[in-house]
């Protein structure tokens, strides 16, 4: 704590500089905009931090974030309830619905396992899907956790356990991406591709 | 010092929003911990995140022991890729990683031990049964075993080294006396614990273990997991996810 600011100043900016991606130096120029700004601007920023922790929370179907009991994903009529994309985590989402080729709903896990880091099944909202699906009658389920090691083995597990439910079970696709070349693509990259190659209809 | 090097990545943390700081098992330079500066970044020279099971050519600069190295290159090869395609062999790689993590010191080279581990990891993404993951984890169990100087005592009395012989009718597994123990010996180790004959035999006899039934091979490599357990001073993370396949 430095001794030319006052108490309420580096509070503030010890406050800024715990944000991702925020040096000290960030933090001091964010604490004397908000000490510049007047105050129904500063008390609107705290009001949003306030409400995004007092009003967002969980979807109770897909673990999504959500402002009301059920999300506005899974309340839409228009999509295909019968087939559920399960992600790692909401953030995921945002980008899968940026595309605007996803007409089902989802599930959110709540991060990957990863056994070596003691993040076991029970961890995440596993359980819950597997729920879903005995509950509901869903036809597909599309493993759309991250293209990695820990990503592939949470698929394999989540697999293992809905297989036996007869449920079909797909994972997004990997290799070349669009628009790149051969080339310049790795050896890590072009395997994928090479294994994951399609017929051409 | 900028070394050069052949490794497989091991563990992996994240230390920036970029950087990883990342462990390597290195054929010639043995354990090292390093750190990926902007590894994560999309454009990095490392060819994007690294991650566990990475494998290829490092080159970095070695630090004192209880330093830091610093990575700058790392050409990722291709042939692991397949060890997320199957459960078990999934779990098995990483059982095989946290054995290297916790029992090799660092800066400990073993050439030999390192081309096992390569070796494992290769032949557990082909493995056609889980009987078959199991033997080749077993294999990989007793070869980090001897490359760090503990491998046990299978074909004889690890205490009177008295032969085994197939017609022993009680055979005891001991963590303390690293080895099969006989009848004879066994009030000398409270530790003990009764193995079938069968397992005895592929103890005994380690060509047999893809042979072994599924049973069989579940009691050693639960003899192996004690084994390692006690050596390790705690139970392997990956054990329950092994033997409660």
């Amino acid at each position: 704590m430095s001794d030319i600011y006052t108490e309420t100043l580096n509070k503030l900016i010890e406050e800024f500089a715990k944000l991702p991606g925020i040096g000290p130096k960030t933090a001091e120029r964010l604490a004397f905009h908000i000490l510049n700004v007047d105050s129904a601007s500063a008390m609107a920023l705290a009001q949003a931090i306030n409400d995004v922790k007092t009003k967002i929370h969980s979807c109770k179907i897909c673990y999504n974030f959500s402002e009301e009991t059920v999300c506005n994903i899974c309340s839409d009529s228009r999509r295909d309830q019968s087939i559920i994309c399960v992600v790692e985590h909401p953030r995921d989402i945002i980008s899968l619905e940026k595309t605007g080729s996803c007409k089902w709903v989802y599930h959110v896990l709540g991060g990957h396992i990863a056994p070596l880091e003691e993040i076991e099944p029970s961890d995440l909202t596993i359980d819950q899907l597997i729920e879903r699906v005995r509950k509901d009658s869903i036809s597909e389920i599309v493993m759309a956790t991250n293209p990695n090691i820990a990503g592939d083995g949470t698929a394999l597990y989540i697999s293992s356990l809905l297989r036996p439910m007869g449920v079909k079970i797909t994972r997004l696709a990997r290799g070349l991406p669009s628009g790149s070349t051969i080339e310049y693509s790795s050896d890590k990259i072009l395997t994928e591709a090479i294994l994951g190659r399609q017929q051409i209809e | 010092m900028l070394t050069k090097d052949t490794a497989i990545c091991i563990r992996c943390v994240d230390y920036s929003e970029t950087s990883q700081i990342v462990t390597f098992f290195a054929r010639q330079s043995g354990k090292i911990s390093a750190i990926a500066k902007g590894s994560k970044r999309a454009k990095s020279s490392f060819e994007g995140a690294i991650e566990i099971f990475s494998f290829g050519d490092i080159m970095f600069h070695a630090s004192q022991e209880d330093k830091l190295s610093t990575l700058t290159e790392f050409q990722q090869k291709s042939g692991l890729s397949g060890l997320s395609r199957n459960y078990l062999c999934y779990n098995s790689s990483l059982f095989a990683c946290e054995l290297v993590t916790n029992l090799v010191d660092e800066h400990d080279p073993h050439p030999q031990l390192f081309d096992d581990f390569v070796q494992f990891l290769k032949d557990v993404q082909t493995a056609a049964s889980q009987n078959e993951t199991i033997s080749l984890l077993i294999y990989f169990q007793l070869s980090l075993l001897r490359e760090i100087g503990l491998q046990p005592v299978l074909n004889e009395c690890a205490n009177c080294k008295n032969k085994y012989d197939q017609k022993w009718f009680d055979v005891y597994f001991s963590n303390s006396a690293n080895g099969i123990i006989c009848k004879d010996c066994d009030m000398s180790f409270p530790d003990k614990a009764k193995i079938t004959r069968q397992a005895a035999y592929c103890l005994a006899n380690l060509k047999n273990i893809p042979k072994a039934n599924e049973q069989t091979l579940n009691q050693v490599e639960r003899i192996i997991i004690n084994l390692l357990a006690s050596h390790m001073q705690k139970m392997p993370k990956m054990a329950k996810y092994i033997l409660g396949k």
